[in-house]
């Protein structure tokens, strides 16, 4: 099966390693799709919404965070993309708030290779 | 855990984890002289309040951004690669540090700010914690966190 990934992070070299570990994995990523903040993140969801297997996302970051981004995405009733949040701050309040929005999963920021492919065996249980 | 343990285990698993690194504590006395070619600076408030700054060398800087993207020690790196890739492990070093000093409590964290030199302190505490270390084995590095709470 060939997959088509977003990942939405304002940071270059986040988006770089998670592209890397994406196109690694055996998950048959084939288009990957990029946006480096909230509101292209928004836009880039809602334009590819019917072609989008999984978006990966960061919490903190410009023009539009990603809790007010999961909330318009709620509000638009996208909720067919599965949405793995990655953060370094997110506290447990926070995590609560992103699983009652519709995230499936949350990456803890440092990970490694293994903890990457952990949280893709969850999304994509074989 | 207190700032200092914190700060040190989020660190030595920052480097492990995501640019394969060794980081390891050292006085003054046993490191070598540097100067500093980068300094990341990231805002954080919760229950505590500051500024951490980090100070690499070059070498340091270039090793840490090359091994977190996966480049050869051929590919180009520029600049802005660095300072992102810095200001990135800036912003989960102090994430990580706040989360392990108390997993319950709420904080915030600013967007990172990276800049090539070494940058003076610029206030925003009334407290310094200051750690000297070195990267594998051989480079040094300075962490100053400028702290309230």
């Amino acid at each position: 099966m060939e997959r088509t990934i977003a990942i939405i992070d304002d940071s270059h070299t986040i988006r770089s390693i998670l592209r890397k570990a994406v196109l690694a994995s055996d998950i048959g990523a084939k288009d990957i799709l990029e946006a480096d903040n909230g509101e292209d993140g928004l836009a880039l969801i809602r334009r590819e919404r019917g072609r989008l297997n999984l978006v990966i996302m960061d919490l903190k970051m410009p023009k539009l965070d990603g809790v007010s981004m999961l909330n318009q995405l709620k509000k638009e009733g996208i909720s067919n993309v599965p949405i793995v949040v990655l953060s370094s701050s997110a506290d447990n309040q926070i995590q609560a708030t992103c699983f009652s929005l519709g995230v499936k999963a949350f990456l803890k920021k440092p990970f490694s290779h293994e903890d990457f492919k952990a949280m893709l065996d969850k999304v994509f249980p074989r | 855990m207190d700032l200092q343990s914190s700060l040190t285990q989020a660190l030595e698993e920052i480097l492990d984890k995501m640019a394969f690194m060794v980081f390891e504590t050292a006085s003054n006395a046993q490191i070598p002289a540097a100067s500093f070619a980068y300094t990341s600076q990231i805002a954080f408030k919760g229950k505590l309040t500051g500024t951490l700054h980090l100070y690499f060398t070059r070498n340091t800087a270039h090793a840490i951004a090359r091994n977190l993207l996966g480049l050869r020690s051929q590919d180009d790196l520029y600049k802005g690669t660095v300072e992102d890739a810095l200001g990135e492990i800036a912003n989960i070093l102090m994430g990580r540090t706040l989360a392990l000093m108390d997993p319950e409590a709420a904080f915030d964290l600013k967007l990172p700010f990276t800049q090539a030199g070494d940058l003076p302190l610029a206030g925003g505490g009334s407290k310094d914690l200051r750690i000297e270390g070195v990267l594998d084995e051989a480079e040094p590095c300075r962490i100053i966190v400028q702290y309230q709470g």
